[in-house]
């Protein structure tokens, strides 16, 4: 009973799913543009594909409004909305992310020797939260 | 996120930069959902408030 849904899950990473790459749709990841609507519309185009489907984010610090990802039929406040709930999909970065800290405070997720490796391998892609 | 079902997020680091209340991830009314190798940091400074302040939260959802 649990391996079904956990299998079909996991059907979306399989070979055969179409990549789509947020930057072929306008997305900078530089950390200052607000890509929201790049990755609205990469998700959007993935998510009408028809079949299963990688939304693929390459290295890089992505700004993003806090609803890229959501279908609704309401739309408060005219915040971009997917034209149908994401289903059969892989959203995926490069590599695992290392621990995003500011200089002065220490995150804590791992520890030193687990940051200075993950910062050596340097192919992390991050997404940076905006709210209003 | 909300209403989705078989999906997998994955190699993602999530940095919140000021969760006001609830969730910075959140996901809603979603089934078969995949939350695998992801950092969520918030690096802000705490506010004075009383909500609740989660990197991920899942809401309703049938099988995360």
């Amino acid at each position: 009973m649990i391996c079904i849904p956990i299998g079909i899950a996991l059907g979306a990473t399989a070979g055969w799913a179409k990549t789509f790459n947020v930057k072929d749709y306008g997305a900078k990841g530089d950390g200052k543009t607000d890509d929201t609507v790049a990755i609205r519309n990469a998700a959007n185009e993935a998510n009408n594909s028809g079949g299963p489907s990688t939304l693929y984010l390459p290295k890089g610090v992505y700004i993003v409004e806090n609803l890229p990802l959501t279908q609704t039929h309401k739309n408060p406040g005219g915040a971009p909305f997917l034209d149908k709930p994401v289903a059969n999909m892989t959203v995926a970065g490069t590599a695992r992310p290392r621990v995003f800290s500011s200089a002065n405070r220490a995150c804590g997720f791992e520890n030193l020797d687990d940051e200075q490796r993950l910062r050596r391998r340097g192919r992390e892609a991050r997404v940076r939260v905006r709210r209003h | 996120m909300n209403n989705a079902s078989d999906v997998v997020v994955e190699k993602l680091g999530f940095e919140f930069d000021a969760i006001d209340r609830f969730g910075g991830v959140a996901i809603y009314g979603s089934k078969r959902v995949i939350v695998r190798h992801c950092r969520f940091v918030d690096s802000a400074p705490t506010p004075l408030q009383s909500f609740d302040r989660m990197g991920l939260m899942g809401m309703a959802a049938r099988t995360m």
